[in-house]
């Protein structure tokens, strides 16, 4: 108590700093109670009477819910194949480049789509995807296919959603790999040519193993936002027809909870998603560092 | 060399491959920009567009009488100020005590802070909270919540602890209190990092519309990029195409018009931003 009274200026700071998070981040988490309640809007969050686990059961016994899961883990499975290692390929790419001009131009380049809002992306997206006036269908015509309505099609639409992910973000992705890259000694690279190592194998047994840690690090905090990270871009890119391919648990609650009222259910759904996110990040972090024999990790 | 000849076709492929990807980059800014600048045969006809054939700027004439395009400009520039000042001064509030090695019990006020990255409540009670709080329709929605942000604190405390130790020794020694030595020494040398915080801000403003999506059904409050995914992906053109005009613009060009005049704020704005998120970023994954 003393020691907080010496520094009750500095406790005066994080107290008004920490009055933000505790309304705006811990707020929401008493709210959260609701998925286990019969919530009206009149009766309030703790007027509501309670219903235990009953939203949970309609939930696992909901048709809908099967949909919403397996669409939602095999975007994101999607993501963590073909979306997360997009960077560090780039990455590596740009490092073996040695015109400083030529890779600063692609660097600047490959970074503006991450600064353009979802919105825009997504609106280009549809644009240059429709059959008449679109790039895509110009392109598949010229080499004599026949376009079709891209969009409107629901196999279609996670391969839509993870390349334009990846366009979005693989430049801006990529800075914090590049950076780990030229901090490896270049001693290393000059012995591995004199060995006779070719490009390939320098890439392959140097360049690669000394990002591991900044890869297992960007894994963990990229799962922190797993199963949540793209509501702006789905929910842009989504139309009824792709519902059954592109529906997420987000776009869902927003749907359903929000424009239609279920606030109880969609909350339960909401919460499960949590739960299951949390436990992934616990897991990822877990085989991280079971891995790198206790290394790396973020805790 | 033994390999010389394989490198040298890897190193071809590599800018090939390099080449190709900053072409897909920019290509759509270039046709996006040359289609809002296009009369209405020239926009509607298929293909790749590098430049307009016929220049009209009736596209931007017709998006800029539609009195929401300038509401939407006001309401995001209110977020981009007040949302900024205010993540910066709750950034560096937090940021400063637990910069402070003297500052008690500061592992668990951080960790306070760390686990409101993993754990978030969800859409639904979320939207209870701002219902609760009376922030529902009003402009406060959009700069209240995310004044809270563990990951710029972070950022900022690792900022802070790179200013050399001796500086706030020898201010102490000259008998400053913490808030002088925050306000004289720490702000003026972390000017940099304040900036780029700051960008991190304005840009995450400038194009975000979930929230406005979630919380705020007043046209009058919508934010530019709500307004422009009204006119893109929504295609709610017809209350503002007039009448009046002879041969009316393709609403390919007042969509590619839309889609300029929200990016722009960025795309000036993206010399600066180059410049500080680099550095910026870079500090802020490794140290943090």
């Amino acid at each position: 108590m003393k020691m907080l009274a010496k520094h009750r200026d500095l406790l005066a700071l994080y107290l008004f700093a920490f009055a933000f998070f505790f309304v705006f981040k811990y707020g929401p988490l008493y709210g959260v109670v609701i998925a286990f309640k019969d919530f009206r809007v009149i009766d309030g969050v703790w007027g509501s009477a309670w219903v235990g686990l009953e939203h949970f059961r309609t939930l696992f016994a909901d048709p809908n819910f099967y949909r919403l899961l397996k669409n939602t883990l095999l975007l994101n499975l999607y993501f963590l194949l073909f979306a997360f290692p997009a960077p560090i390929v780039l990455a590596l790419l740009l490092n073996e480049v040695k015109s400083r001009g030529f890779q600063r131009f692609v660097q600047t380049t490959s970074y503006l789509p991450h600064f353009v809002s979802w919105v825009v992306m997504s609106g280009l997206v549809i644009y240059f995807l429709s059959p008449t006036t679109g790039i895509v269908a110009y392109i598949v015509e010229l080499f004599g296919g026949k376009p079709v309505f891209y969009m409107g099609q629901k196999e279609y639409f996670r391969p839509i959603v993870v390349v334009s992910a990846i366009l979005k973000d693989i430049g801006w992705g990529s800075i914090i790999y590049f950076a780990a890259l030229s901090g490896i000694n270049p001693e290393l690279q000059e012995s591995a040519t004199i060995d006779g190592a070719s490009r390939w194998q320098r890439i392959v047994h140097i360049n690669v193993p000394s990002i591991m840690p900044t890869v297992a690090i960007m894994l963990i905090l990229s799962l922190g936002g797993f199963l949540s990270a793209n509501f702006e871009q789905i929910i842009n890119l989504l139309n009824p027809v792709t519902f059954e391919t592109g529906d997420v648990f987000d776009t869902y609650v927003y749907r359903v909870g929000l424009q239609q009222f279920q606030y109880s259910y969609t909350a339960a759904i909401g919460l499960f998603k949590s739960v299951v996110g949390l436990l992934l990040i616990l897991g990822a972090n877990l085989t991280v560092r079971k891995l790198s024999r206790g290394e790396n990790g973020l805790w | 060399m033994r390999s010389g000849w394989s490198d040298r076709i890897f190193l071809g492929l590599i800018y090939i491959v390099l080449g190709a990807l900053a072409l897909v980059v920019v290509y759509p800014f270039v046709h996006v920009l040359s289609v809002s600048l296009s009369d209405r045969g020239e926009a509607l006809r298929a293909g790749f567009h590098f430049y307009p054939r016929v220049l009209d700027l009736e596209a931007y004439k017709e998006l800029l009488t539609y009195p929401y395009i300038w509401s939407g400009y006001a309401n995001t520039l209110f977020r981009m100020a007040v949302g900024t000042v205010l993540t910066l001064l709750v950034t560096v509030c937090a940021a400063y005590p637990l910069s402070r090695p003297e500052f008690p019990y500061k592992r668990t006020l951080v960790l306070l802070l760390l686990f409101t990255m993993i754990f978030d409540g969800g859409i639904v009670p979320n939207y209870l909270l701002m219902r609760e709080l009376h922030l529902l329709n009003t402009l406060w929605v959009y700069v209240l919540p995310h004044a809270a942000n563990a990951f710029q604190v972070l950022v900022m405390i690792s900022f802070f602890r790179s200013v050399p130790d001796a500086l706030v020794e020898a201010a102490r020694i000259d008998g400053a209190k913490d808030l002088r030595i925050l306000f004289r020494i720490m702000l003026p040398l972390s000017i940099p990092s304040l900036v780029t915080i700051g960008l991190w801000s304005i840009v995450f403003h400038i194009n975000a519309f979930a929230d406005n999506l979630l919380y705020v059904s007043d046209q009058s409050k919508f934010v530019l990029q709500q307004v422009i995914r009204q006119i893109l992906i929504e295609n709610r053109l017809d209350p503002f195409t007039t009448a009046t005009n002879v041969v009316p613009p393709a609403p390919e060009s007042v969509k590619m018009a839309a889609v300029i005049v929200s990016a722009f704020p960025v795309l000036a704005l993206y010399p600066f931003l180059l410049r500080y998120f680099e550095k910026g970023t870079m500090i802020g994954s490794i140290k943090g």
